[in-house]
């Protein structure tokens, strides 16, 4: 471990520049506050690369900025640590998120809360590098909290329209629930140490002394951490509200929602894997709620129409993947992902957010088509983007996703039916992001006569930054091929942080080969029937008829009814009848009742401040002989 | 060491500054044409007082003038206080229409002065001195309550302060005579020795001591001696209210810690004081405390005037601040002085957002203040709802860790009735400060209500107002620290 | 000691007078009254240089400004006070004489216990040595405070300067 004091100005830097553009935003325009924002995260991006250059062999870098609360035994400092497994975090908040903010700064150019928005945009920058630097549970809950604020401010943005005000509230609700059960376990966790003698929350101490709690502490306090990650990460059950979460504008959606803040929950449990390692059962658990969630929302995707929607179920889905990865020990293969996936998703989202942009506003891919000549360079990232994500041979997704696959099957803790389940999903997501490319850019034109002749590309600061995310899209992924082609550096960088706690998955070279020429034989059999279904010329209309079958998918099976008939309705009917009746013929009896009592005293009070200067020297010399009084009577 | 009065002056030189910039102020406002330079004039001699203050820190502790005053840290910190508190107030002064129409030399010679009997206040070793820098402060505090000319209110609540405070200071030294007569000495530490072996008789030396705390106690304003505040608030000149309703307050904190403790106890092991044998106070004062704490909030409740609200809200947060006395430990005094910084940043925030709105319409009921959010004063309506929040006690705020230290005084020493009245007091608190701020931000202004604008200094110091009050929320570290410095009484 | 008895009695009665005199005007001679036998008890107790201050200032110069006030304001006789004021001033007057008189029961006698005076003992020079030395810093916060008061008084009283 060295000191390092530049650590600070990472995430400060952000704040400084979302405090100046709060308190004087207004007064240098919406053209510099947006070049004001895009600098502070510039600025964080080259410092994380300083970062990179410094970070020590198999070391760690601290900056304690000051000392935050000081209870004998018990210290949490206000301080921030980057390691391997931060500055790949760092590289992807940074570096995505730099490439977002420029994106904006064409995509919200005419809006008229565009101060407002990128004072927003940089304080999430700064809570999730709060998140990720954090050497304390504490400083990272903090963080942890800031996003989700961030994330709900962002979401209602344009709040005048109230379904987004809803969709705002419904993140917040959902990650509520989540955040308690996070918020319980670190108190948890805090206690069980406590009991152990370790009064500490510090990332590291805790790791190096986790070793003491027993198995069922561990297995309960790792459950209600993960239980705070499904919220956060878009987890079956609480992902409910990232697909709604989209009514925010959609850079947000590429920077919040698909690229860094739903991570979050990947980030934690890879942070704490030591702790995880502890618990085998909280390990299954969360390896069938991912390959499920992975599965589960690839069908949803399936049906939807919605060019948003899509990407957001595709990222439930992925998030997914990663769990998975975690749940069968392999946190450096889940973090891989998380890299990759930050690149192709964003790119995706932010061509998403151009083809909206050049359609003013159109988000039903029914009215798009043909789109390919109208916007060639969104086309052909998009493009890109949609083969990796798919898995396409070389591409990013392909290496990470594979990597993911192959350690469901022969890790330790993998199984079949986890591969089985991985490899439909990768099937399926060939098919629904194909699906919705050739909906959008091929076939007929459906836009609008009255809109079709304002199709245009989007501007060069839109562009230039779905051109750098598709050069990630492909490239990003190299850097952890599989050991028959050139080698991971990738398990080699990330070796310190998670050392032995990654078994090598055993197996055959053949068998890997084998099982990656499955997953590509999946994949292609979904783009073609994409392909036949959608890509052909007339088709396309055509099948776009409701099937019957497909209600149920369209319909996102129902969850959002069954949660509203179990969950919400009850609650807001008991609430109704506690409301109505039962709140003001008991509760209000009491509480009027003491509310009365005391302004009742409070008139009784106010009556002796008369005014009268006599009466206020009775009361000065009454008050005396009354503490005479009492002392005559001890 | 104890300095004869000439070796006394190296060390008195905040104090001497003071003086010169009072006589100064004197002569130059007979002289310059634009009379807003007395008030810059007396802001240059603050701070240079402020500076010399904080150069006292390395100085050596001890008696000077012949055991009349005494330097440590203890009082360095409550002249630094008042320093504090008497630059906010004149910087909110520049800008307040109702100090325009006063006379500005007298009005910051008065000011000047009051913060030099605070100065006084806070270091005094003997009982004349204490009764001399209480009347320096009461004095010139009555004067500055009827400084508008022409308004009634003033004039009333002046003539009422000082028939009030009259008495009690009257009070107040007939117990110290008594003190006097039964020890033979005016001086703390003498009077301290010739307590110890006890054997005084304890009815006489509880109504001399009773006695004295009520010139005290009329000071910080606790019951049944506060029934002066909420019409001397009221009618006073807002900043001067501010002044009052803090420096006054940290002042008569400071001799009462002063005079109760060092002088008329004893340090155990550990930070625990012992009362001299008969000298038991500190039972009664923790009723004291809840019935202050109690009345205070409830007669809060049904206030229209925001002035007279943050009276009662004042008289409140005395009976808070009383529960650090009541645990007898040094844990206890530490959460006093972190509660009076705390509490000086707020309430002077609150004060301050009052004299922009009267500034900008006149008002100060609370009707007066509905939907300032949306009357172009949204960062101050945002500002006054942090300081409310802040005076109930709640996360992340620095009231709710002066609070905390406070609570957790008390519940170290197991005075469990005494928290959990003060807890449920602060929940009553919450109903009239939240009422301030539903006013502001959801009830809609009426077209009449004029729009409320703030002038730049104003904004300069709510900004530091309120930003401190958030990080202090957030950050007490370094609070705690310079309190736990301060805890030091030099005694012999 | 019967020349004490015979000061303080007739001192506690004249400040009786002072309290129920109606007369503003009898009410202040009174107190001149009061105020020189207090004096006087000062020159019994060898204190000559306390007694003449007394009478000077006390006597001499303060209640003269009381009784230009009184006659300039010229208040008419004040009306009777309502029964129960007068119960309740009458009570806590009682209470306060009961303590007295346990506390001074309490007070175990001090015969032959009359501390020896020292030689020049409220003389205007022992005085004066000690005002300007031991106690010079609150002579000069007194005389900052007188300062202050007059300006004060200035202030409030004359608002159009």
């Amino acid at each position: 471990m060295e000191n390092l004091i530049l650590l600070r100005f990472i995430p400060l830097i952000p704040l400084f520049g979302a405090g100046l553009n709060i308190f004087f935003g207004s007064r240098w325009g919406r053209k510099n506050a947006g070049l004001l924002a895009c600098a502070a995260v510039g600025l964080s991006f080259l410092l994380s690369l300083w970062v990179i250059a410094a970070l020590p062999e198999a070391g760690s870098l601290k900056d304690t900025v000051f000392i935050w609360i000081e209870s004998e035994p018990f210290r949490a400092d206000f301080s921030f640590r980057a390691d391997a497994l931060t500055v790949v975090m760092l590289l992807v908040v940074t570096g995505v998120g730099l490439l977002i903010h420029i994106y904006s700064l064409g995509y919200m150019g005419h809006d008229e809360g565009m101060i407002r928005y990128f004072a927003y945009l940089n304080l999430f920058v700064f809570f999730m590098l709060v998140l990720v630097m954090a050497d304390n549970l504490l400083l990272l809950f903090v963080g942890w909290e800031g996003v989700g604020l961030c994330s709900y401010l962002l979401i209602g943005f344009w709040h005048h329209d109230h379904t987004n005000t809803i969709a705002g509230n419904k993140a917040f609700v959902v990650n509520r629930i989540g955040d308690f059960g996070f918020l319980l376990g670190i108190l948890l966790l805090f206690w069980a140490m406590g009991r152990h003698g370790v009064w500490t929350l510090d990332l590291w101490e805790l790791k190096a002394s986790a070793h003491v709690l027993s198995p069922e502490q561990a297995l309960l306090i790792t459950l209600l951490l993960f239980f705070g990650a499904t919220g956060k990460s878009a987890q079956i059950p609480l992902y409910v509200w990232l697909p709604d979460a989209m009514q925010g504008p959609t850079p947000v959606s590429a920077l919040i929602h698909a690229a860094t803040m739903v991570t979050a929950g990947v980030y934690m449990t890879a942070r704490l894997y030591f702790l995880f390692s502890m618990a085998p059962v909280t390990l299954a658990v969360i390896a069938t709620v991912g390959a499920l969630t992975a599965f589960f929302a690839a069908t949803i995707a399936l049906a939807q129409n919605d060019i948003k929607r899509v990407l957001a179920y595709s990222t439930v889905s992925q998030l997914g993947y990663m769990f998975l990865a975690v749940g069968v020990g392999a946190f450096g293969a889940a973090i891989f992902h998380l890299f990759t996936h930050a690149f192709f998703k964003a790119c995706l989202f932010l061509g998403a957010g151009s083809v909206i942009h050049s359609l003013e506003g159109e988000q039903d891919i029914r009215n798009m088509g043909g789109l390919r000549s109208y916007l060639p360079t969104t086309y052909w990232t998009y493009l890109i983007a949609a083969l990796a994500i798919s898995g396409a041979p070389l591409t990013a997704g392909f290496f990470s996703k594979d990597l993911i696959l192959w350690q469901a099957f022969a890790g330790t803790r993998g199984s079949m039916w986890l591969w089985f389940l991985a490899w439909l999903t990768a099937g399926l997501t060939a098919f629904y992001m194909f699906r919705q490319f050739f909906l959008v850019f091929h076939g007929p034109c459906r836009v609008k006569e009255s809109a079709r002749a304002h199709i245009h590309e989007s501007p060069r600061v839109m562009t230039m930054p779905l051109v750098l995310l598709a050069f990630g899209a492909v490239f990003a992924g190299w850097v952890g091929a599989p050991e028959f082609l050139w080698g991971s550096r990738w398990d080699r960088w990330l070796e310190p942080v998670f050392g032995g706690a990654v078994e090598p998955a055993h197996g055959e070279p053949f068998q890997e080969l084998f099982l990656m020429g499955l997953t590509l034989a999946v994949a292609a059999v979904g783009f073609v029937l994409a392909y036949l279904g959608y890509g052909r010329a007339g088709r396309a209309l055509e099948s776009l008829r409701p099937a019957p079958g497909l209600s149920l998918l369209a319909n996102k099976y129902y969850v959002d009814e069954i949660y509203d008939f179990v969950f919400v309705r009850p609650l807001t009917r008991s609430a109704g009848w506690l409301a109505g009746s039962f709140d003001p013929k008991f509760i209000d009896a009491i509480v009027n009742g003491v509310a009365d009592r005391v302004r009742g005293s409070s008139l009784f009070w106010r009556r002796l401040q008369s005014g009268n200067v006599q009466h206020y020297l009775f009361g000065f010399l009454a008050g005396t002989l009354l503490i005479l009084a009492y002392y005559l009577s001890q | 060491m104890d300095l004869n009065n000439l070796d006394s002056l190296q060390f008195f030189y905040p104090e001497i500054v003071l003086t010169g910039v009072i006589l100064f102020l004197i002569l130059v406002d007979l002289v310059v044409v634009d009379k807003r330079w007395v008030g810059y004039f007396a802001f240059a001699g603050c701070l240079l007082s402020l500076w010399a203050t904080l150069r006292l820190y390395v100085a050596p502790e001890g008696w000077l003038f012949h055991r009349m005053i005494v330097l440590d840290n203890f009082s360095l910190f409550f002249k630094v206080v008042s320093l504090v508190a008497a630059l906010s107030v004149m910087w909110i002064s520049f800008s307040s229409r109702e100090v325009r129409s006063v006379h500005q030399g007298e009005y910051y010679t008065i000011l000047l002065t009051s913060a030099l009997g605070m100065f006084f206040m806070a270091s005094s070793t003997n009982l004349l001195m204490a009764y001399l820098s209480l009347e320096l402060v009461s004095l010139t505090s009555y004067i500055l309550t009827g400084f508008l000319p022409r308004n009634r209110r003033s004039s009333e609540a002046a003539l009422k302060y000082l028939i009030y405070g009259g008495v009690a200071s009257g009070t107040m030294i007939y117990g110290m005579s008594w003190v006097f007569g039964m020890t033979g000495s005016l001086d703390y530490a003498r009077i301290n020795e010739v307590l110890a072996p006890g054997g005084m008789n304890h009815l006489t030396l509880f109504i001399a001591f009773l006695f004295i705390l009520a010139g005290f106690g009329y000071k910080i304003v606790f019951v049944p001696f506060h029934m002066w505040s909420p019409d001397v608030y009221q009618g006073a000149p807002t900043p001067i209210t501010a002044f009052l309703s803090v420096g006054s307050n940290a002042a008569g904190v400071a001799i009462l810690i002063r005079f109760f403790f060092p002088a008329v106890s004893r340090l155990g092991d550990e930070g625990n004081w012992l009362f001299l044998t008969g000298v038991e106070w500190p039972h009664f004062l923790l009723y004291v405390s809840m019935v202050t704490m109690t009345v205070g909030n409830l007669c809060a409740l049904n206030q229209q005037n925001v002035k007279r609200l943050l009276a009662y809200s004042g008289i409140a947060h005395a009976g808070y601040i009383l529960m650090g006395l009541v645990v007898l430990n040094n844990e206890g005094l530490k959460a006093m002085l972190l509660y009076i910084i705390v509490y000086l940043i707020m309430n002077l925030g609150a004060f301050l957002v009052v004299v922009i709105v009267a500034n900008a319409t006149g008002r100060e009921d609370i009707e007066g203040y509905r939907g300032l959010a949306r009357r172009g004063a949204a960062i101050p309506a945002v500002c006054m709802a942090i300081f409310l929040f802040s005076l109930t006690g709640l996360p992340p705020l620095a009231g709710f860790v002066g609070k905390f230290f406070l609570f957790a005084a008390a519940i170290r020493e197991e005075f469990y009735y005494l928290a959990v009245v003060a807890i449920i007091n602060s929940v009553i608190s919450l109903y009239y400060y939240a009422r301030v701020v539903k006013t502001m931000f959801l009830d809609e202004p009426s077209p009449a209500d004029q729009q409320v604008l703030m002038t730049p200094k104003d904004s300069a110091l709510l900004g530091v107002l309120s930003s401190l009050t958030v990080v202090f929320g957030l950050y007490w570290g370094p609070l705690v620290h310079y309190t736990n410095e301060s805890l030091r009484f030099f005694m012999k | 000691m019967i020349l004490f008895f015979i000061l303080a009695a007739l001192s506690v009665i004249f400040s009786l007078a002072v309290v129920f005199q109606r007369n503003p005007v009898h009410s202040a001679m009174a107190l001149v009254a009061t105020l020189f036998l207090v004096a006087v008890l000062f020159l019994t107790l060898d204190a000559p240089m306390v007694g003449f201050l007394q009478i000077l200032v006390y006597a001499g110069a303060i209640m003269i400004l009381f009784l230009f006030v009184i006659m300039l304001l010229n208040p008419e006789a004040l009306e009777r006070r309502r029964v129960f004021w007068w119960g309740l001033g009458s009570t806590a007057a009682l209470v306060l004489i009961v303590e007295m008189a346990a506390l001074l029961s309490a007070i175990p006698a001090r015969e032959g216990r009359i501390a020896a005076v020292a030689e020049g003992f409220g003389s205007p020079e022992m005085l004066g040595r000690t005002l300007f030395r031991d106690f010079v810093l609150p002579f000069e916060i007194a005389s900052v405070l007188l300062l202050v008061a007059i300006v004060g008084a200035v202030v409030l009283a004359k608002r159009e300067l």
